[in-house]
């Protein structure tokens, strides 16, 4: 394994690439922020007084340059419509971090229940499990979302339709508020990890220890529970910190739909709006805490399975 | 071996349904939303377009894309990591610039690529593939590079085999089972990643359907007309099943012939 | 074993339990409103966009004067007069008006504000010129070499808001750039923006009007008509705006829901390409509006309600402004006319049109495609998120036609599509000299009758179709009072 300043050298390294990237695909899109934030029959003094404002007649190096010193200096200046990106960005943490830990929650719950429920192979359980996980993974998650609004808030009145409580209006109100945005992730990604971690116990207790173990008259369940998915759990602790990186930036659809305001959905306004210092500065915090969040992953992977080579 | 047949015998089968009767639709407006019927098996949708028609079409773009994005993330994601091995290649600084793709998000990519070219359904699946491209990279690098730790490589290299040989009697053939497997998965993934990116009103160009854009359009209608989305859904579905299929028969072998 | 398993289900049972029978307090004196867009901006001097005129404009933020159905009434003005020439106006300025943070309303803060309303709004300033507001006593004035004689009116109901703010906002605020968080003068204020989130406002103690009945307004973003009709019906939202047409059937038999539809509040344009390209020949436009089938058109858009076919400029079917639709010689189908003048105009070419995917306007691209291509025209539909659209829609070798929304507008000469440095330019100098007119008109009369002729002229012209107008749908529960003139207000709404 790297060492901890070459595995930071190459975050930095990683956090820059994606910054000029997105910030260059914005920047050369066609169109700016001037079309979403001006009216449309806007004079073109107006327009221009606008551009000249928000710089966007400076070439590309320096309002890059520009935007890379401002971010490392803390003072993240000012979005497409005027607001502090710094407020802006930190508003919006609070409730894409409810959701990733909810839908964290979720996911494992789920799929771990359901590999262990299903490991007999060749019975209607593993059949319909199977199924069901086949259907997940095929479905949009606007899909799932609108089953689910449906279903839990419309017919049985469990939850509200929309909108986004923070935990300041209530500990209760706020996981209602969030609980059917993380309930459609968490069903997308657990089918897959209820899969892979199925596959992987399954070949553990295969393997020839579980045999051994079963020869010493332990019962089916418990050689299932304990001693095979120990080794899997290396595998179990990848996965999700691969789901909670995929929640962090990639739920804007269920943001959107739930009306809830988190990063995601941010990143997909700034994108439409043209605004490359707010997607530039998301992307560098999504990389970030994603890259964190592998490493952390990774950490706990090792230390779960003590026969990976350092 | 079984799954992988009745899988590919699905897709097939939902490739000759989208020749057969995929179209764009006739628009006809008094005709909008209007539920199954003889004339109209799927119903028409909300420009009364025949659902029928769309939902075919869909499935043949959705085919496409997927395809597409599939092939590429496999090829390219291979030949990527074999170029790792090249002397004098810039190893570390593809791992970063896979790391950096796979945080770039999907909108930003479709929104650059169709400035670039114009929107299109070809644009899009290529920045669509960019990510899966540097998953499949590097999986396979390191995947490659076990191997080319077995001694049995030092041996052919000692013997005077040349190292494309090598590259290709060695270190492919393991590679490509668990390759095709993430390809496989990303085609999935493509189909679903472009609908919800029609969600967010930036997938394949209007007029053309996709089955994720067609879901989109349906989105706002389900409670008055639930068949504009059960069709696509169903197709969707059906597709789903396809690959899942063809998945699961390339990453089910025989546990004990795993070598770790 | 089993033990473990059943106390960890009854656990699970009691933390559902728990979770469900918590929450759901209703907030008594609170509005829940729910909207499909977040305003990008409340600078609404600068902004158009809906969405902030109908959170800000009357709440937060009010104008000088406000239309009350077509007669002209003085809010933040006491009043208004016009020198017998009609070139200088003098507004006077009410006095013992608080902004919300406390500072009086003097004719310095309306003097800043209504100069930089002038240099963001194109439609004002073709009235006024380069002339500017200053203050005179306790009011303002401007002189000008023309007749404001419309400039009421516009102060009144112009899209661009001419909102006061206080003088020192408008300062420190960077040129060019949206204001934020300015104070304004309204019977609410701002009490809270979660960006993304919603919008609250509340009551204002320091009124300088009748304070209003509803204590609290919560407008919250929800962008899907789904969730937001079920949203209304589960209770959850007192009112909703931009019900789909295809849910009203439905929501009209839920009881204690309510449906209202507003003003026309805008019309669906298509804008010829007079630059370059086939659409600069008129005899290509008349054909192509020969051609046409304007229900088809409003119809892909807005299904079967919500909507008035008519081809004239102006919204509001019996308003000053309305033009009897039977003097248009090409405002009804008409396809041996129109197939006719096509075969003299049209050579091949295919016909770009363009359109953003903004609020299922490529709906109706798609559909004027399929009605062109069914006379044997050949188009090529170009459908791009809103900023790519306006960047191509500023280049005129790009494009033919396109499609797009205007929202009413108190004159005639605000309609941008009537002035040559607009995207489809324009040049037909006998209207565009009734229109110039029109700008110093003396009166509303000597405006409306010289539209009249103006409008006739551009049927001829035809330097755009407008295929119908549109009006709003909103739905609500038990509300009383409210005002659906220009968009939607609660000031005097009464929660039941």
């Amino acid at each position: 394994m790297d060492s901890i300043w070459k595995r930071l050298l190459r975050l930095l390294l990683t956090m820059l690439i994606v910054s000029l990237a997105v910030f260059s695909f914005i920047s050369f899109s066609s169109g700016d922020s001037s079309s979403s934030v001006l009216s449309e029959d806007a004079s073109e003094e107006a327009v221009e007084a606008y551009r000249k404002a928000m710089g966007l007649d400076e070439p590309f190096a320096v309002r890059y340059l520009s935007f890379l010193s401002s971010f490392f200096s803390g003072n993240w200046g000012v979005a497409s419509d005027g607001q502090d990106i710094s407020f802006l960005v930190l508003s919006r943490i609070p409730a894409t971090l409810s959701i990733t830990i909810l839908a964290l929650l979720m996911s494992l719950a789920i799929a771990l229940s359901l590999a262990f429920l299903s490991l007999r192979r060749h019975t209607i359980g593993r059949a319909l499990t199977t199924a069901w996980a086949a259907v997940m993974m095929s479905s949009p998650v606007f899909l799932i979302a609108i089953a689910l609004v449906l279903l839990l808030s419309f017919q049985l009145d469990l939850f509200p339709v929309a909108g986004y409580v923070p935990l300041s209006g209530g500990f209760v109100r706020s996981i209602r508020s969030v609980f059917l945005p993380s309930l459609s992730l968490a069903l997308l990604h657990s089918s897959l990890i209820m899969l892979m971690m199925r596959a992987a116990v399954e070949s553990n207790l295969s393997a020839s220890y579980s045999m051994v173990a079963r020869a010493f008259g332990k019962g089916f369940s418990r050689i299932a529970a304990i001693d095979a998915s120990k080794p899997a759990l290396p595998l179990l602790a990848i996965l999700s910190g691969q789901s909670a990186a995929a929640f962090i930036g990639g739920s804007a659809a269920v943001e959107t739909l739930f009306a809830i305001p988190g990063i995601g959905s941010l990143l997909v306004t700034a994108a439409l709006r043209r605004d490359a210092a707010l997607a530039g500065t998301l992307v560098m915090l999504i990389a970030l805490s994603v890259s964190c969040i592998s490493m952390a992953a990774e950490a706990v992977s090792a230390l779960l399975d003590p026969r990976r080579e350092r | 071996m079984r799954r992988r047949v009745a899988g590919l015998a699905m897709m097939i089968l939902l490739l000759v349904f989208s020749v057969s009767f995929g179209g764009l639709g006739v628009v006809d407006t008094s005709l909008r939303l209007t539920p199954p019927s003889g004339t109209m098996p799927f119903g028409t949708d909300t420009l009364g377009r025949s659902l029928l028609e769309r939902v075919a079409a869909g499935t043949g773009t959705s085919l496409f894309i997927g395809g597409i994005v599939a092939i590429a993330s496999f090829a390219l994601g291979i030949l990527l990591a074999l170029c790792c091995f090249i002397p004098g290649f810039p190893r570390r600084v593809a791992f970063i610039f896979a790391d950096a793709v796979k945080a770039v998000p999907s909108i930003v990519l479709a929104l650059f690529s169709a400035s670039l070219s114009g929107p299109g359904i070809l644009s899009l699946a290529v920045s669509l593939s960019l990510a899966h491209i540097a998953d499949i990279f590097r999986t396979s690098y390191s995947r490659a590079s076990a191997i080319m730790k077995e001694p049995y490589i030092d041996a052919a290299r000692c013997a005077g085999v040349g190292r494309m040989r090598i590259f290709i009697t060695h270190v492919l053939p393991p590679l490509l089972p668990y390759a095709a497997m993430q390809s496989v998965s990303s085609f999935l993934s493509a189909v679903i990643g472009e609908a919800t990116l029609s969600f967010l009103g930036c997938g394949v160009p209007v007029p053309i359907p996709s089955l994720g854009s067609i879901l989109s359009e349906a989105r706002s209608v389900i409670l008055s007309s639930p068949w504009m989305m059960f069709f696509p859904a169903s197709f969707l579905l059906l597709l789903g099943i396809a690959i899942n299929l063809i998945a699961f028969s390339l990453s089910d072998p025989d546990p004990a012939s795993e070598r770790t | 074993m089993r033990n473990k398993v059943l106390t960890a289900v009854l656990a699970a049972m009691v933390a559902a339990i728990l979770l469900v029978s918590c929450g759901g307090d209703e907030d008594s004196g609170l509005l829940r409103v729910a909207v499909a867009q977040e305003p990008v901006s409340l600078d609404v001097m600068i902004t158009s966009s809906v969405s902030g005129r109908n959170i800000a404009v009357g709440n937060v933020y009010e104008r000088l004067f406000e239309m009350d159905g077509d007669t002209i009434r003085p809010v933040l003005a006491t009043g208004y007069e016009l020198s017998s020439s009609g070139c200088d106006l003098r507004i006077g300025i009410r006095s013992g008006v608080s902004f919300h943070d406390g500072t009086l309303l003097d004719p310095e803060d309306a003097a800043a504000s209504l100069n930089r309303w002038l240099r963001s709004y194109k439609g004002a300033s073709s009235i006024t010129g380069d002339a500017s507001f200053s203050v005179e006593g306790d009011g303002i004035v401007i002189s000008s070499t023309s007749s404001l004689a419309m400039l009421p009116v516009m102060l009144a109901s112009s899209p661009q808001a001419a909102v006061i703010y206080p003088g020192e906002a408008i300062a420190s605020a960077a040129d060019g750039m949206p204001v934020v968080d300015a104070p304004g003068t309204g019977p609410y204020r701002v009490e809270e923006w979660i960006s993304g989130s919603s919008i609250l406002l509340s009551a204002f103690d320091g009124y300088w009007g009748d304070k209003p009945s509803i204590d609290r307004i919560s407008y919250e973003f929800v962008p899907d008509p789904v969730i937001r009709r079920l949203g209304l019906e589960s209770g959850q939202y007192d009112f909703i705006d931009n019900v789909l047409s295809d849910d009203i059937p439905a929501l009209e038999k839920v009881p204690g829901i309510e449906l209202h539809q507003g003003d026309e509040n805008g019309s669906i344009v298509l804008v010829f390409n007079k630059k370059e390209g086939i659409s600069t020949d008129v005899f290509f436009r008349r054909a192509v509006s020969l051609l046409i089938d304007r229900e088809e058109l409003m119809r892909a858009c807005y299904g079967s309600y919500g909507y008035s076919v008519r081809s004239a400029y102006m919204d509001g079917k019996d308003g000053i402004w309305s033009v009897n639709p039977d003097l248009d010689p090409y405002g009804m189908e008409n396809r041996e006319e129109g197939l006719a003048l096509l075969q003299d105009s049209y050579d091949g070419t295919t016909v770009r049109i363009l359109s953003s995917n903004l609020t299922d306007l490529d709906r109706i691209a798609v559909a004027l495609s399929s009605e062109l291509e069914q006379c044997g025209i050949n188009t090529e539909l170009i459908i791009l998120d809103w900023a790519s659209f306006m960047e191509q829609r500023g280049n005129p070798s790009s494009w033919d036609i396109y499609v797009s929304a205007t929202g009413s507008v108190p004159l005639p000469l605000e309609k941008g599509y009537l002035f040559s440095d607009s995207p489809g330019g324009f040049d037909d100098p006998s209207s565009s000299s009734i229109i110039r007119a029109l700008s110093t008109s003396e009166s509303m009369e000597e405006a409306a009758s010289l539209w009249q002729i103006a409008q006739i002229r551009l049927w001829e012209y035809v330097p755009v179709i407008v295929p119908g107008h549109y009006s709003t749908v909103y739905a609500s529960r038990s509300i009383s009072g409210i005002d659906l003139s220009d968009g939607f207000h609660f000031r005097d709404a009464v929660m039941l």
